[in-house]
């Protein structure tokens, strides 16, 4: 059984459209502008980088799925000072955000089986594709215990002590090693990577493994097929009031009060 | 084939209203539906739903009545759903994507080996959906063909179920315990009691922003209008991280979605992740002193003012209006 003095600890990351920028749909419809536009990791899995860093002698690892553009994100870790990165390059012809989550925690469970792990971070979702799965899934893969939206976490002596978000309030578990944590945002706020730090691993050789060699036995194609994106119908446009009766006689004339 | 739907339950064992969002989800499926319901008072939820009325295209009521699913641990619920899923006369299963269903629904999916269509907004036909993406930004429409569908409802942009004529609905009772110990256990649970209505399911919700300065002018002026409106009380990220309220009142992209027939948003800008969890509000007015707050560009009607002068009038001439 795990002690919390020498945890192995992964963390999956994404590389997503800054959260600031706002997404324009590009031509083919079926996915957003990348040229010219900033792209950082998922802040949610930057929450789960910090509590990694902040779990007193781990062994820390993270691991991104996607384009060798993905090295800047996992120098950026090693940078905060994560252990160990690997970058699993989707050498593959589908585009890795099209890749079902499903897959994705395929690739990680396979990841996770080759390595050995006590705790798996990673943030709650990712805010391009929004859809909060995929942690859920790798804990259901594994059969191990899941916590999502994880605002607290305290390890007692073979045990972690997890309290999550929920409606109304939160709610408090108690879980064995090994375990899937997913983190919300109030659990920490991740730290700045400064200048100097980061030109130290400027040049580090990234490790590197690709989906069509090192996990050819998991099928890629989506499952879930994209249509087509848009932008939601706009709002009609509001009307301006002078004052407070002013407002209260629109709502009262259309209803609404 | 059929629809099989979770019904959850309030901690007090109360069908909520999401739930009924579920069902109406689930008939535009056009199948007829299994309502699913657990917990210890599974049974009483299960008569509650009869007599309501709620019961349009339902056949019957699957109930597992154990406290072991009363905290809606994933690790027995999952493999719970998975074995009345498999190999049935079940072509879908819809549930609501909140906590619970954002939680439980995913490892389902890992159980099934089915990728789950999560959080959708529409159903344009049995095999093709749309579903918010970049905090509603933009619009997906996907289409799943063939195989089990796992389904999760935005319990919002599903109007729930109205009640109807009560009708003879069977009632079956379903067991299922886990072979081994799951590893996780429940501890506690922390919840904030309010009098006020729920916010994810209010008919009129004033929000306020950082910009109301600190917890009891929060409070004072917030409180009072939300009384005599009888609404729900919301905030944005950056008032409850200036500890002006309680966390479980923001909306926005990390807190709850919410689309109320009206929604006051009081000295709040409007960023990006806080537009994403009210920007469906049917009307929307903004009370704010800055003429260039991105709030105004959604805002139904805006009205640029001191909003420590203009809260405490609205309320003033609300409560009239009442009287009257």
């Amino acid at each position: 059984m795990a002690s919390k003095q020498n945890l192995r600890v992964l963390v999956p990351v994404k590389r997503v459209l800054d959260y600031q920028l706002k997404p324009k749909i590009n031509a083919t419809r079926k996915g957003i502008e990348a040229t010219g536009y900033k792209f950082s990791i998922n802040p949610f899995d930057d929450i789960a980088i910090e509590q990694a860093l902040n779990i007193p002698n781990a062994v820390t690892h993270a691991v991104s799925i996607g384009s060798t553009k993905n090295e800047d994100i996992l120098k950026n870790c090693l940078a905060k000072g994560i252990n160990n990165v690997t970058l699993i390059e989707n050498n593959s012809n589908i585009e890795t955000n099209l890749l079902d989550p499903l897959t994705i925690a395929k690739i990680l469970k396979k990841f996770v089986l080759k390595n050995e792990f006590d705790l798996i971070l990673l943030g709650k979702q990712s805010i391009d594709n929004d859809y909060n799965n995929t942690g859920q899934m790798l804990a259901g893969l594994l059969d191990w215990p899941q916590v999502t939206n994880a605002s607290k976490v305290e390890f007692l002596s073979d045990e972690v002590k997890v309290s999550r978000e929920i409606d109304g309030g939160t709610q408090t578990l108690i879980s064995r090693f090994p375990l899937v944590i997913t983190c919300d945002l109030r659990l920490n706020t991740p730290r700045y990577v400064g200048l100097s730090k980061l030109m130290k691993v400027k040049r580090q050789k990234i490790p590197k493994l690709t989906l069509t060699e090192n996990f050819n036995d998991i099928d890629l194609n989506p499952t879930i097929e994209l249509l087509e994106l848009n932008e939601p119908k706009p709002k009609k446009k509001g009307i301006k009031v002078p004052n407070v009766d002013a407002l209260l006689e629109n709502l009262k004339r259309e209803k609404i009060l | 084939v059929s629809t099989l739907t979770y019904i959850e339950l309030d901690r007090n064992g109360q069908i909520t209203s999401s739930a009924l969002s579920s069902l109406a989800a689930s008939r535009k499926l056009g199948d007829s539906i299994d309502a699913l319901i657990l917990g210890a008072n599974a049974m009483k939820a299960a008569s509650d739903l009869i007599s309501s009325g709620n019961t349009n295209n339902l056949e019957k009521i699957i109930v597992a009545e154990s406290p072991i699913y009363d905290h809606t641990l994933p690790e027995y619920i999952s493999p719970l759903i998975c074995e009345l899923m498999k190999g049935s006369k079940y072509s879908s299963f819809v549930m609501a994507s909140t906590e619970i269903g954002k939680n439980v629904l995913p490892r389902i999916g890992a159980l099934m080996n089915t990728q789950p269509i999560c959080d959708i907004t529409m159903i344009h036909n049995k095999d093709t959906f749309e579903r918010p993406i970049y905090a509603g930004n933009v619009l997906a429409t996907i289409k799943k063909d063939g195989g089990k569908k796992l389904i999760t409802i935005r319990a919002s942009s599903f109007p729930p179920v109205v009640e109807g004529t009560p009708e003879r609905i069977p009632i079956e009772k379903y067991s299922y315990t886990p072979e081994k110990d799951v590893g996780i256990r429940w501890d506690a649970e922390n919840l904030v009691t309010n009098k006020r209505p729920d916010l994810a399911s209010a008919k009129i919700v004033v929000s306020g922003g950082r910009a109301l300065k600190d917890k009891k002018t929060f409070d004072g002026l917030l409180g009072s209008l939300a009384d005599v409106l009888h609404a729900g009380i919301g905030s944005t990220r950056a008032a409850v991280d200036s500890g002006l309220c309680d966390n479980s009142l923001q909306v926005g992209q990390t807190g709850k979605i919410v689309a109320p027939d009206l929604y006051f948003a009081i000295g709040l800008s409007g960023a990006i992740q806080h537009l994403a969890g009210m920007k469906n509000s049917k009307v929307i007015v903004a009370i704010n002193n800055d003429a260039d707050a991105p709030i105004f560009q959604i805002a139904d009607y805006s009205l640029e003012g001191d909003l420590f002068e203009v809260v405490p009038e609205l309320t003033k001439k609300l409560k009239l209006m009442e009287k009257n």
